[in-house]
């Protein structure tokens, strides 16, 4: 039996994953996290459009998050035209 | 690194007049008649065609799920129909990467292409328990050559392969990720019903994620989620290694399936057959 682990996807809908995947081992889990995010996108590039959020994110059995695939589009005209709204904020 | 050819794995020999299954016994004549329906389907036979295939030898096979029923590279010596249980074709790539290349059904010979080529260019391997038949490839190739009804059933029978082949290219190449997975359930459905095996269009597909996502071309986790969103629409039901369809009209309007490339009947050439 291979250890369980779960794939949640984060963005304007939280789609958790109630069954998960038997994978080998933790570094398999984020091969697959990457190429699910990959192929999910292929099918709904507009996921990542303008700004909004799309994740991956990866849990254990026993819960704990092990990896995050973040994927973002940015808008290069829209932060030259603005740049302030794009600073990190200060601590 | 240089393949080794392996002649394939026979499976265990079954008393050739009595094959068990629960409280049905299966015997040649049934097998006979397995075959005449099915090359039937692919052109008109008539009696004496009947009767060359009631001639052919047949040795009873049992195979238990994931052993080889064909190895890539062999030389074929027999030709494989199946009785009972599912088989699946499938190649890989040099690291050992696989694809499934199709799903075979009872009722389909899982190697009729070998009467003809010298060497397997793929495996096929049982997805179930299988009980399976071998002729004699030599006794095919007969029969082919002298019923010309029988042969032509078997080119068909071969063309429609090919048909099967196209569909799964568009399905992998092109076709959204819920659509290739509601388009394979329909498949799958569609074939077990043409053969007279399942009373409704529903079926119970006996694929793990993991092996889905071979056919299809998908992370098994994506499959996983697709199916976990079918679950939740009612167009499905599942377990650990089997899909159930519910709602046929709904999954068939998901994959926008038509059973066009199947060609199902091919009774009487020359005739159009309109589809459902």
């Amino acid at each position: 039996m291979m250890p369980r682990y779960f794939f949640d996807l984060a963005n304007h809908n939280n789609d958790v994953d109630d069954t998960g995947s038997e994978l080998s081992h933790a570094a398999a889990a984020r091969i697959e996290a990457v190429v699910f995010a990959g192929q999910y996108l292929s099918n709904n590039p507009e996921a990542v459009w303008d700004g909004s959020q799309f994740s991956v994110r990866v849990r254990n059995e026993s819960d704990e998050l092990l990896f995050i695939v973040d994927v973002t589009v940015r808008d290069m005209k829209k932060e030259q035209v603005a740049p302030d709204l794009h600073r990190e904020p200060l601590p | 690194m240089p393949s080794l050819v392996r002649y394939p794995d026979r499976g265990d020999p079954i008393l050739p007049e009595f094959v068990p299954n629960g409280d049905r016994t299966i015997d040649r004549n049934q097998i006979s008649e397995m075959i005449i329906a099915k090359l039937s389907r692919r052109n008109s036979l008539d009696a004496e065609d009947h009767l060359a295939i009631r001639g052919l030898s047949m040795d009873f096979r049992h195979h238990f799920a994931s052993s080889y029923l064909v190895r890539e590279g062999q030389p074929p010596s027999r030709c494989a129909f199946l009785v009972e249980g599912y088989a699946y074709r499938q190649k890989l790539t040099i690291d050992g990467h696989r694809t499934i290349c199709s799903l075979e059904v009872p009722g389909d010979f899982v190697d009729l292409q070998n009467i003809y080529l010298r060497e397997s260019d793929h495996d096929v391997l049982a997805l179930t328990d299988v009980i399976s038949v071998d002729i004699p490839v030599a006794e095919m190739r007969v029969l082919a050559e002298t019923a010309p009804a029988v042969g032509r059933a078997m080119w068909v029978d071969g063309l429609i392969e090919g048909a099967i082949f196209r569909e799964w290219l568009l399905n992998i190449g092109r076709r959204n990720a819920r659509s290739r997975v509601a388009h394979i359930l329909c498949e799958f459905s569609t074939r077990l019903q043409a053969a007279g095996l399942a009373p409704e269009l529903t079926a119970d597909l006996p694929m793990t994620q993991e092996q889905l996502g071979d056919a299809l071309g998908l992370t098994s986790v994506h499959v996983n989620r697709i199916l976990r969103t079918m679950e939740a629409e009612g167009l499905v039901t599942r377990g650990k290694r089997q899909i159930t369809i519910t709602d046929w009209q709904g999954i068939r309007r998901v994959a926008t399936f038509n059973p066009r490339y199947l060609h199902l009947h091919q009774e009487q050439p020359g005739k159009v057959v309109k589809n459902r």
